[in-house]
């Protein structure tokens, strides 16, 4: 269980939030600059916060929890092959649990067959799939993943979510993943938070944060349609 | 040829070159890690050599390393024997000297490495350390070479320094730079061309290294 209290300031924007995550997939629902991406980063450690807390499991989210990241646009190594950028996470791992270990990750994120290959020949996709083996190769607690899919078309992003719940289920992993998109939100989520404007507006099931949600994307698309028949051909 | 002075000033300059990587890339590393406040005051501190005479920064040291200030006892104490006019006293010396040559280009080395790659390895429970050896210095391969390089020419090249801390002294303190002086001072204007054309195809090698070498390394990374 994730428990936030935070608050933190940049420039132009100020993030103000006091949640409790506590299923086993929450969905971070919000438009491009809701703060999604700065709350996921203040979670993993990399944005210094103003004054508030971070637990999880009714501790301090300190350098004890081990916390997988992946970002929108991941960042992989570019001087190591795909091998050694999943192997740079566990590095105190006996040479045969380490192999093992890497070729589990990258057979679960279907990147199996590029494991020699070096990672400036990759394509977006692949990249993503990467970033991914090698965020869960330590075996984090926590999984933040911010719209990790974004490079991959929808069957392929499907399977791989799949892939990952089932993974995550078995060996306990709590995630949250932020997305934009609300057919994500809806196919996922156990728990939504609705962030808006570096607040949480609304946090509970998905059929029930996100109906109204829903509500204003019907009647936008009801506009639409009647602005179009008006104009006619 | 004074080839006692050469390999002295080869001993010297090499030594140097050791001592300034083993101490900037540390503290390059923590600079660009940590965003210290500290940072442009240590940088500030360590660009002097850059604009101090060298007359004056001998003086200086030549002064601090001596029997008269606690710094100089403590040294003295640990060396045993007074560091002006030492070897020992001249490599101290030449690492100061040229700390801005090392400390630079691996500043700027560190800083042109991409953050979101620090971030990756931080959330992968990377010491500093580990992000120092694994991915800032693989991807600064370049500035490590122009680092070392720049120090060992700057070495080669001192006078100064030298001159105020070291004086003349033949297998101790007598540089090759040094040679140079006094044989243009005694008007052994032959002699002198041979020593001067050895510095200049010292310099000539060592910055050819960097040209050759490093473009093959940046092609490698690319």
């Amino acid at each position: 269980m994730l428990d936030i209290s935070i608050r933190l300031t940049r420039a132009n924007f100020a993030l103000e939030l006091s949640a409790t995550f506590s299923t086993s997939w929450t969905v971070l629902y919000g438009p491009s600059g809701a703060g999604k991406t700065t709350l996921l980063r203040a979670i993993a450690g990399l944005e210094k916060i103003d004054r508030g807390r971070i637990h999880f499991a009714g501790r301090p989210l300190a350098k004890t929890v081990c916390v997988g990241y992946v970002a929108q646009h991941p960042s992989l190594f570019p001087h190591l092959n795909v091998f050694e950028n999943v192997a740079f996470g566990i590095p105190r791992m006996q040479r045969a649990n380490q192999q093992q270990r890497i070729e589990e990750m990258l057979s679960l994120t279907g990147a199996g067959h590029l494991i020699g290959r070096h990672v400036n020949k990759l394509s977006g996709g692949e990249r993503q799939r990467i970033a991914l083996a090698r965020a869960l190769a330590p075996g984090p607690s926590l999984l933040l993943l911010d719209e990790p899919f974004s490079a991959l078309d929808i069957p392929a992003s499907d399977a791989l979510l799949n892939a990952l719940m089932r993974w995550c289920a078995e060996n306990q992993v709590q995630s949250i993943l932020a997305t934009h998109d609300l057919m994500d939100a809806f196919a996922l989520g156990a728990q939504v938070a609705v962030l808006k404007d570096g607040i949480i507006e609304r946090l509970g099931e998905a059929g029930d944060v996100l109906s109204a949600e829903r509500e204003r994307l019907m009647a936008l698309l009801g506009m639409h349609a009647h602005a179009r028949k008006n104009i006619g051909p | 040829m004074d080839w006692q002075a050469f390999f002295l000033t080869f001993r010297l300059a090499s030594l140097t070159t050791l001592i300034l990587l083993a101490a900037t890339i540390p503290l390059a590393a923590w600079l660009t890690l940590s965003k210290s406040r500290l940072r442009p005051v240590i940088e500030s501190v360590a660009t002097l050599p850059l604009v101090l005479p060298p007359t004056v920064l001998g003086f200086f040291l030549l002064v601090l390393l001596g029997p008269r200030t606690a710094f100089g006892r403590v040294l003295i104490s640990l060396v045993g024997h007074p560091l002006a006019f030492s070897f020992s006293g001249l490599l101290v010396g030449s690492v100061i000297y040229s700390l801005p040559f090392a400390l630079q280009p691996l500043l700027a080395g560190f800083g042109a490495v991409d953050h979101a790659l620090i971030e990756v390895a931080r959330t992968l429970r990377a010491s500093p350390a580990r992000i120092t050896l694994r991915i800032l210095l693989p991807l600064a391969r370049r500035s490590l070479l122009v680092a070392a390089v720049l120090s060992f020419l700057h070495t080669v090249g001192e006078f100064g320094v030298v001159l105020m801390l070291g004086g003349d002294i033949p297998g101790s303190t007598r540089t090759l730079s040094i040679v140079l002086y006094d044989q243009v001072e005694n008007f052994d204007y032959a002699a002198a061309r041979q020593t001067a054309g050895l510095l200049l195809l010292i310099s000539l090698t060592a910055l050819l290294l960097i040209h050759v070498f490093g473009q093959r390394k940046g092609a490698d990374n690319a």
